[in-house]
């Protein structure tokens, strides 16, 4: 039932008052209404749809919003209404006021079961009714108005999809702000490497101090003891040379100065055959098999500057050629074995890939890279590398031991020549020597002495800084060599000269310091992330903690289909709208349109053409034909207005999956004859019969007042 | 012919199953969170 009542004040020059008096105050809910101009049919329609707030939809036509509109809006008249609308048995009633001439507020109610009035904002309303309101002028063109249903529908569906595209991102960064099970991981992964590498590092430092330790003390104590050597054996010669010239001056024999240079040049290679055997004497030691003991002795006991008759002793010849003949065959023995060979292979890949380390090469097969490959070559050769540390000392020796030989053989060659000038008278024209001057050869070893003592004190208190007993150090120092000799760790160093001795030792110490720092680091490290896996796991976790890898799927996938509702869909709809659409540009538009030619047709439906009644199967509003089930083309330009009302109107009645109860008002369909009308009055009843039509009317133009119920008791 | 929603509408244009059953459950009154749960159960069964 539809109750209503308005009072219009219009001022067109003079002020009349319009007030509902020829079609009657209440109508039923389904009806069919007649009327003459100016007979408030119109009107009538125009406050229902201004009560139902129908200036604010969007599918209602422009032309009717701004009729709508000028009922509140104009400035010659003004209007107060109030209507209901009930459903039989008054479950359900609709109420719109506006009480005040000169307020343009409308109050808009609902009351179900009796329960009380309860207002409603337009988007309330929306969601409960849909109001469809129309005059189906020039119907096939209007056609295309029933697109604006699939693009309302488009944007409505895209909003939802884009809510819940919003809902499940949240979810997705609650997961993050809860017990993130990722995280969690992935803190549990770097506390155990940063252990580890911890772990590692805290054994390495006391390897690393104790070899330093012994380092220092093999270095200080050879260096102590070959300086002494040194010394000692510098002062005598100093003392020799001194004596020498005393006694040459004594005796007033004239020398003269290729004599001397002679002296000096045997001198100087005795010096430098001594220093190589303080040199060599410690590795050969360390290396010289039991069985030698005797040579050993002999050889620490060998006096280079022992020269009787301009020849010099023997046993320094012969010795050093008997060790090297030893410890050539010891180089020859390592050469042969299976482990060094191989040893020397890997340790010339190491060498060759140390250029490459700092690449990023991977290895194939092993996936590592070429610094962790070094890495694990040295730890696959750290054995066999011994025998190559030992061959590389063992050939230092022979080396030295060759140079000695070589020296040995110059001072014997310059002594031949030195007797045969002592055998000769000075000729006049030789230079004579005089003693009084000090020779630069004494002066230079002077200078050595000096230094060479410097250097001895230097390590003799460097001794003592490793608490070693210097009391008793000359005497026990075969025992420390000896001692050291069985530290395999110190066999890379022995034959190091002075100064390669140092650099290691600073290299350890920065070493040491270095993983010290990095262990701080660690710690640093360890401690925020420690509290970080502590507090996270203190956290509840989230409830789709195990369904993250879901979410990211479903969150791209709400995304996707929301913006092609919102952007790509209601593009190509925008076009179809407004006839821009010649041709289909690709396959996704063609299948887009299809689909759109498909859902006309189904509002469409049942419509009269001629004298028969089709089905529609595709409304192509591009080619501007329908095809009907049975394959028939129709051409909409051949369709009698009536009859494209009729199907125009059906267009906006098919309405599926959408619960909204329906309020449709039609005017001004006059172009409709009776079997026109009669599929859309038919529809109007199924939809009221289903419950699903709150209020229809259809309003014609005729000479006379007629209003026909179309449905039930009311139906005449 | 048979019936054609807005539903149907936007299914047939849906690019793979997935897509239809998101859509699916978007002409249903279930709120967001009936929806996801309703999503999980569904892709836990394609597992």
């Amino acid at each position: 039932m539809l109750k209503y009542d308005y009072l219009i004040e219009r001022n067109d020059g003079q002020l009349r008052k319009f007030v509902p008096s020829k079609i009657g105050k209440e109508l039923p809910n389904l009806v069919y209404i007649e009327g003459p101009n100016s007979s408030g049919k119109s009107t009538l329609l125009n406050i229902i749809a201004l009560g139902l707030l129908g200036n604010k939809s969007k599918k209602i036509n422009q032309t009717l919003i701004n009729k709508i509109n000028s009922l509140i809006n104009s400035n010659h008249q003004k209007i107060k209404f109030n209507f209901e609308i009930s459903t039989p048995g008054e479950s359900l009633i609709l109420r719109s006021v506006k009480n005040d001439l000169n307020l343009n507020e409308i109050r808009l109610e609902e009351n179900i079961d009796g329960k009380g009035f309860k207002p409603m904002s337009f988007e309330r309303f929306e969601s409960k009714y849909n109001l469809i309101y129309d005059i189906p002028n020039n119907p096939t063109e209007r056609l295309r108005d029933l697109l604006d249903e699939i693009r309302e529908e488009q944007i409505r569906y895209g909003n939802k999809m884009s809510s819940f595209h919003i809902y499940l991102r949240d979810m997705l960064s609650e997961i993050t702000q809860y017990r993130d099970p990722e995280r969690l991981k992935k803190l549990k992964d770097t506390i155990e490497d940063i252990d580890e590498k911890k772990g590692k590092l805290e054994l390495k430092i006391p390897e690393l101090i104790n070899l330093l330790d012994s380092l220092e003390k093999f270095s200080y104590v050879k260096f102590y003891a070959y300086y002494l050597n040194e010394t000692e054996r510098i002062y005598s010669r100093i003392e020799e040379i001194e004596k020498e010239g005393q006694d040459l001056q004594k005796s007033k024999i004239k020398v003269s100065k290729r004599h001397i240079r002679l002296r000096n040049i045997i001198s100087n290679l005795q010096d430098d055959v001594r220093e190589l055997i303080n040199n060599v004497t410690p590795p050969i030691e360390i290396y010289i098999p039991n069985i030698e003991k005797i040579h050993l002795d002999i050889w620490k006991e060998l006096n280079i500057y022992r020269i009787i008759n301009f020849e010099m002793d023997n046993t320094v010849e012969t010795e050093t050629i008997h060790f090297l003949t030893v410890f050539n065959s010891m180089k020859l023995e390592i050469e042969s074995n299976d482990f060094y060979q191989n040893a020397f292979v890997i340790d010339n890949i190491i060498q060759f890939l140390d250029e490459y380390k700092n690449t990023s090469i991977l290895i194939p097969k092993l996936k590592i890279n070429i610094k962790e490959f070094i890495a694990l070559l040295e730890e696959e050769n750290k054995e066999n590398k011994r025998l190559i540390e030992r061959y590389k000392n063992i050939d230092l020796i022979t080396q030295n031991l060759e140079r000695m030989k070589r020296m040995i053989g110059n001072i014997k060659t310059n002594l031949v020549e030195l007797r045969n000038i002592s055998s000769k008278d000075i000729s006049l024209t030789e230079e004579i020597y005089d003693f009084d001057e000090e020779t630069s050869l004494l002066k230079d070893l002077k200078d050595k002495y000096h230094r060479n003592r410097e250097k001895w004190d230097i390590y003799l208190k460097k001794c003592v800084t490793k608490d070693i007993d210097i009391v008793s150090l000359e005497s026990k120092l075969p025992e420390l060599i000896k001692e050291f000799s069985k530290n395999k760790d110190l066999e890379v160093f022995f034959s190091m000269a002075e100064n390669q001795l140092e650099s290691n030792i600073l290299s350890i110490q920065e070493d040491i310091a270095e993983n010290k720092r990095q262990v701080i680091g660690y710690d640093v490290l360890l401690d925020q992330y420690v509290g970080e896996k502590e507090k996270l796991e203190k956290q509840e976790p989230h409830k789709y903690e195990n369904n993250k890898y879901e979410l990211e799927k479903l969150v791209q996938k709400t995304e996707i289909i929301s913006q092609k509702l919102l952007s790509e869909y209601r593009n190509l709809i925008n076009k179809l709208i407004s006839d821009q659409v010649k041709k289909f540009v690709n396959k996704g538009e063609e299948k887009y349109y299809n689909e759109v030619f498909k859902y006309l047709a189904f509002k469409i439906g049942a419509f009269r053409h001629i004298e028969d009644t089709y089905k529609a199967k595709s409304v192509d509003l591009v080619q501007g034909i329908i095809i009907t089930e049975n394959n028939h083309t129709i051409h909409l330009s051949d369709m009698g207005t009536g009859q494209s009302q009729s199907a125009y109107l059906l267009g906006l009645l098919n309405v599926k999956n959408d619960d909204r109860k329906i309020i449709a008002l039609f005017d001004e369909i006059a172009m409709m004859d009776d079997s026109s009308l009669e599929p859309v009055s038919e529809k109007l009843r199924d939809l009221y019969r289903t419950k699903r039509l709150l209020l229809g009317i259809l309003v014609q133009k005729a000479n006379d007042i007629k209003v026909v119920p179309l449905y039930g008791d009311h139906n005449e | 012919m048979t019936e054609y929603s807005i539903a149907s509408f936007l299914d047939a244009l849906a690019e793979d199953e997935l897509e239809k059953k998101i859509t699916k459950l978007l002409f249903t009154n279930m709120d967001n969170e009936k929806m996801l749960n309703k999503l999980l159960q569904i892709v836990e069964g394609d597992k």
